[in-house]
């Protein structure tokens, strides 16, 4: 995925009536207006929408999903289990292919929240490591 | 375990007292402090959130005021000031069951 230093995008470079244009996948055009601190225009009539806004933001919510079901230890399949949603969908979801609607992304943080919460009890209830004590008591 | 929210009870707060709480709320999620939040700005593209955060956001507001915000409201609260109303509008309604 890089060349030298740099992030290779894939794209494609097209010419319509004489103009450039490059055409990339929108999660990578979200990413690329972030990370260039704009703002994509928005269609008229699709300002208030409800919902609308969600669409802009599919590959940063992919992004801190992944990094949330990472934190708290779980598989792909296993949060989807716990969340009750398909495996297929969560897939789609993290790679930024679907924007969850809030019912789901609502499961999805209640699975992650209680697998959190379950590890915390794990960690405080177990003992410490028999060898942590023979290393440090020598 | 859940803590009883102060706000279980029959008197619904002023308006003032809800803003308030929504936006220290919202300050929580959001690198932007509560007194610095305006009532007009706009979750997605003034305060930065995404979805997820929304999402947080609404899940701790019904925590702190003991509400159930359904799907279709959530939808529409996209100001801080709409989601004061949208949390008033909740306070008011009659406890079901």
């Amino acid at each position: 995925m890089t060349n030298g230093n740099h992030r290779v995008v894939d794209c494609r470079r097209v010419d319509l009536d004489g103009t450039g244009y490059v055409i990339v996948r929108e999660s990578v055009f979200d990413y690329l207006c972030r990370k260039a601190g704009v703002r994509p225009s928005v269609p008229p009539g699709t300002e208030a929408a409800p919902g609308a806004g969600l669409d802009l933001d599919s590959a940063r919510l992919s992004q801190k999903l992944v990094r949330r079901r990472v934190a708290t230890g779980l598989s792909q399949a296993e949060l989807a289990r716990r969340a009750a949603i398909r495996p297929e969908t969560l897939n789609r979801i993290e790679r930024g292919r679907t924007t969850p609607d809030f019912a789901t992304i609502r499961k999805l943080v209640l699975a992650m929240g209680a697998a959190e919460r379950s590890r915390v009890r794990v960690d405080v209830s177990e003992p410490p490591a028999k060898e942590h004590d023979d290393a440090t008591g020598k | 375990m859940r803590l009883e929210s102060e706000f279980s009870g029959t008197t619904v707060p002023g308006r003032d007292r809800v803003l308030g709480d929504v936006k220290q709320i919202i300050s929580e999620f959001v690198d932007v402090a509560a007194d610095r939040i305006r009532e007009t700005d706009d979750l997605l593209n003034d305060l930065g959130c995404d979805s997820l955060d929304i999402v947080e956001v609404t899940m701790e507001l019904e925590e702190h005021f003991d509400i159930s915000v359904p799907d279709e409201l959530q939808e529409r609260l996209r100001t801080v000031g709409g989601i004061a109303d949208g949390v008033l509008q909740l306070l008011s309604q009659p406890q079901g069951g």
